[in-house]
Formats: structure tokens, sequence, C-alpha cells
């Protein structure tokens, strides 16, 4: 690849502008793929970790997590389905939680030890059965000044967690979440009740608690179809759903994706333009000396060849400056802009930059062929 | 009988425009060249000297007539072949030198190896022996745009022996040059011929580089006017 690399050595500057042009677009597809992203894991990450198979509603609760309310009692009935392997009461709680004088938002999830949640710590330590005033927050609550060893204070019954671990990429409806264990949740859930309607005493015995919603695991090899016919002909008032089936019907989200979808569509068009405007223009630069290399006997296979490995070598510098951008912008940006550059982003984004280029040189091809070796003789005709 | 390196046998070519007016460029020229020999081609301009020695190099197709390199008929091959003919039997020095200007001297020779897949370190070795002998061995490492004009011409001399060609072919070779570095130019080129046991044809209008020459053809309106043995 004597050419190319020559050609690339000896022109720095015109060759680093492009690197940069390129860079830049890699960046914007970045860029949008982790908004994108993030925007979901904002409103669902809390859902979206979940390692469940399916996900149990209460029937007329229109697909809402929030809205969604089945007794506990109802966790034996889902288990004693045939093809169930495991099923675990899920809910959440908005409350304010205060800490350090700063009052916040934060969705209290209600968690069982089990590995549905597959609550991945970070950050100090695993929170247990019996840590009845541990709790785990997600990262995005660090923006509040809070970490590990603090404690948040529920408002307005004054209930004090400590913080003893934190996750990431497991935010609510674009609020951090905190992660207790079945009996704390449910206590604070009475406990906010109560104080909401003084006179009216709720009951703490546990069997008549309700949660917003069941996790289930299903025995190996059971169709996940067949799963949610049997839970639903057998447990009245339900309504079973896969995770993806339950992400997408959180309120926003379809249209957010749609967006999002069409502005990744519309950047891979126009950055696929802009780069094969490149490469094309880089090949009309070339003319002169494809003709003299191919009055040499080069073929046009060989200069295409060369142009490839040009097009190829530059983009995968590109994707490595645009990735090292993406990466430096992630850390710069603030808290409340929920992103998330995960490597299937960077993989798909990769991927395109380089379909994009390759296409691009593609245009090149006929211009290329149509050169005549002629012209090293200062000839056109 | 000895070996003819070049038949060229009644070749014309006739150039149509959009308005299908022709103009016969060359006009049934023969000509025929033997190992070690070079020829000069001389003309005014317009009489079709390059229009020949594109034909000759594979650039061009003649309308009719044919032409034969080392036994090779090149009339109606394929543009792929025609390539490796000229990867292999051609060695082309330029008017304007057409060197690559981001590369070496050096380099400017590898490429020929590269296009023709042999870029080893015989290959490396045999350029750097081609320029020292061309005076260049100081400059193998210098860019085109900082070496003399007729350092240049010597460089593109040196890259059309890089393939070991059988026929070389040189465009107005002292265009450029002024008439003492042109006499220079030309008299390596007659030896590297002679030397190397390669025929030439060099297309000028300076007829002062003719005694350089062991053949001089005249080229009229495409038509050869005068062939003389030197």
């Amino acid at each position: 690849m004597l050419l190319a690399l020559g050609e690339i050595k000896h022109n720095k500057l015109k060759f680093s502008l492009i690197v940069l042009a390129l860079g830049l677009i890699v960046f914007l597809l970045l860029m949008l793929s982790a908004l994108g992203s993030g925007l979901i894991v904002g409103m669902a990450g809390a859902v979206q970790t979940l390692d469940a198979d399916l996900i149990v509603y209460q029937a007329d609760a229109h697909r809402s997590l929030q809205r969604s309310n089945l007794p506990i009692t109802m966790e034996d009935k889902l288990r004693d389905v045939e093809s169930v392997d495991r099923a675990i009461p899920f809910g959440q709680l908005i409350v304010t939680a205060i800490s350090g004088g700063k009052s916040f938002d934060t969705a209290l999830m209600l968690t069982e030890i089990d590995p549905m949640i597959n609550l991945d710590v970070n950050t100090g330590g695993k929170l247990k059965k019996s840590d009845a005033d541990g709790v785990v927050v997600d990262g995005s609550i660090a923006r509040n000044g809070v970490g590990v060893g603090d404690y948040l204070t529920v408002d307005p019954i004054g209930k004090k967690l400590k913080i003893i671990g934190m996750t990431n990429g497991r935010r609510l409806s674009m609020m951090p979440t905190a992660y207790v264990s079945g009996d704390t949740w449910q206590a604070i859930k009475i406990a906010i009740l109560n104080k909401a309607t003084p006179g009216v005493s709720f009951p703490k015995q546990r069997k008549s608690e309700f949660v917003n919603a069941f996790l289930i695991k299903a025995k190996p090899g059971q169709s996940l179809k067949d799963l949610k016919a049997g839970l639903s002909r057998a447990v009245e008032g339900i309504e079973p759903m896969t995770m993806d089936e339950a992400i997408s019907s959180f309120s926003g989200i379809g249209p957010m994706t749609m967006v999002v979808n069409a502005l990744k569509g519309l950047s891979v068009i126009i950055g696929a333009v802009i780069v094969g405007i490149f490469f094309y223009i880089l090949t009309l630069q070339k003319i002169g000396q494809v003709g003299m290399v191919k009055a040499l006997g080069a073929s046009s296979g060989y200069v295409f060849r060369e142009l490839v490995f040009q097009v190829g070598l530059l983009t995968l510098i590109a994707i490595a400056v645009g990735t090292a951008l993406a990466y430096a912008a992630g850390q710069m940006v603030p808290p409340e802009i929920s992103m998330s550059l995960g490597a299937d982003g960077v993989i798909l984004s990769t991927l395109s930059v380089l379909a994009m280029s390759f296409l691009g040189a593609l245009f090149s091809v006929r211009r290329i062929i149509k050169i005549d070796p002629i012209i090293a003789l200062g000839r056109s005709d | 009988m000895e070996h003819r390196i070049l038949k060229v046998d009644s070749v014309s070519k006739i150039y149509t425009d959009s308005a299908e007016a022709s103009l016969k460029a060359i006009d049934s020229v023969s000509l025929h060249l033997k190992a070690g020999e070079f020829m000069a081609v001389l003309g005014p301009s317009g009489s079709g000297k390059t229009t020949l020695l594109a034909m000759i190099g594979g650039l061009l197709k003649p309308t009719s007539g044919t032409i034969s390199v080392d036994g090779q008929q090149i009339n109606g091959i394929s543009a792929g072949n025609l390539a490796g003919y000229r990867r292999e039997k051609i060695g082309f020095v330029f008017q304007n030198y057409n060197l690559i200007p981001f590369l070496s001297a050096l380099d400017n020779l590898l490429v020929v190896a590269h296009i023709n897949k042999k870029l080893n370190g015989a290959a490396k070795k045999k350029a750097k022996s081609l320029l020292a002998e061309l005076g260049l061995d100081k400059k193998m490492d210098s860019l085109p745009s900082s070496l003399s004009g007729g350092e240049r011409q010597r460089v593109a001399i040196a890259r059309a022996l890089m393939n070991d060609p059988t026929l070389i072919l040189v465009d107005e070779p002292t265009a450029n040059l002024d008439t003492g570095r042109g006499e220079q130019v030309v008299a390596m080129l007659r030896d590297q011929v002679r030397l190397k046991g390669k025929a030439g044809i060099m297309v000028t209008h300076d007829e002062r580089m003719c005694k350089y020459a062991n053949r001089i053809v005249t080229l009229v309106d495409g038509k050869i006017t005068q062939s003389e043995k030197v």
C-alpha cells in the first residue's frame, strides 16, 4: 500500500482534517446513540436490567407499573403454575428523599434477594434481606451530593436509610432509584399511607399487602407465549408481559424511541453522503496520478485497492477519534442528561461509518475505471 | 535475421469528433526497431508523434494496421491485457516527468515493482542500483519537489528501466530542460538502451537531439516523410 500510505504521510494536514471531519460524524452518531439509549435507561432502566422472563401486572392497569396493584398473596398462586420456576414480588414507590439538606424524588424499589433483580453493585456492599435500614442507590443520585455511607431520610415519615452501595443504569421515569428489602419497602409504604390518611390505620400484616407486579422466571425450555397463556388461565385479573413489552409500554418510550431512531437514521444517511462526497473528491484530486500509474501498467483493481486501503485506514482512525471524543463528552455531560454509551451502540455506529465509507469509495469506482491512462501523455482524448 | 523488438505495419489512426468530422492523425505508418536501437521521431506540433507513441505504448488503439512488440500483437487485446502489456514490456519516460510528488525518488521506482507485485528486497536493491547508475545515489530519499529538472528526468528514466522493459518510449524528454541538461539526459537514455539491449523511441521536436539516435524518422501530417539511419 505504497501509494496510499505515502500520500497520507506527505499530506498530514489534509488527511488530519479529513479524519477530524469523519471523526465528528462518528462522534455525532455515537452521541445520538448514547443519548437515545440514555433516555430509555432513564425512563425504564430499573425494569430493563431485570433478569426475568415475564412481568405480571394487574389486568386493568393499562400496562402501567405505577397503576398496577396486586395482592402479595398472589405470589403462591403464580408459583403453582406449571412451567413457572420462580415468582417474586416487584414494586416501586415514589418518595421524596432528603439528604444533606437537599430533597429529591426517588423511586423506592421493592427488592427481593433473587437473581431476577440482578442488582449489580459497583461501589459499596450488596443489599441483604436482613438490611432493614440499608439501601442501594442508583449512581444518578450522586448529583445530589450523596454517596456510600450517607443517609437518606424518607419524607414525611422520617425513616432513615443508610446508603450501603451504589448501582448504575437503573433509573425509573428519569428518577434515581433506591433499592430496599421487601419488608422495609412495605413498612415505608404503609407508614406513608398512614401519614397521608390520618385516622385510618393500614394493616401491617404482610399477607394483606399489595405490590405493583410480579417477576416470573420460566422453567428451562418453556415458551414464553405458552407461559403467558398458562398464567392468564390460572390466575384471574392479571396481564403477563414479556420484559420488552413492559418496557415499550412505559409512557412516552414508544414515540421517544421513534424520534431517536429517526434522528439516527437521518444522521447515517447524511453521514453516508458526506463521506461519499469526501472520498469522491479525494478520487478527483488523484486523476492525474491514477492516469500515470495506469500508464505504468496498474489495473483499475490496483488503484481501487489502494483507495479502499486508504479509506479503511482513515475511517478506522476517525472511529477511534470519534469514540474517544464521545467518551470524553460522556464524562463532561451534566448528570441531568441521561446518556448510555454501551458497546452495542459503539459497534453499531462503527459498522455504520465503515459501511458508509466503503459505500463512498464505491461511488469512485466508475470514475477510476474511466480514467484514461493517456492523460499521462498530457492528452485528454 | 536479427530479432525485431517492434514492428509497426501500415498503422493509421483516425479521430472522429461529435460532428462526425474525421482527422487522420497517423496515416499508414510502418517502421521497425531492433534490440539496441534508439530511434528519434521528429516532427512539428500536430504531426502525430505522440499519437504514434501512445499506440505503440498501448494507450491508444490504432484504427487500422498492426503493432507487434516482442512478437506479441497488441491490436484488439482488452484494456486489462493492455495494462499487463505496459507492465511487462514498456518503460515510459514522460514529458513532464510524471513522478508521484509525495514519494521519494526511491519509492517512485518501487511503485513499478509494487504494481507488478514484486516489491521485495531484490526490487529495492535494483532501484537503488539504477538510481546510483544515473548519479542519483545521494538523492534517493529526496522528494521530486526538491530535485532539479534534470534530476527528475533521470529518476523518470530509472523508473522506466525498473520493470526491465523490452521497449522504452520517451515523450519530449528535453521539453523542460536547458540544452546542456537535455543532451545529458538523451545521451544517458541512449546509453541505457544500448547497455541493456533494449529498443527505444524518443519523440522530440528538437533536432539537436537526433545525433544521439541510430535512426531518425520524420513525421509530417501523420505520414513518414523521411527515415534515415545514422
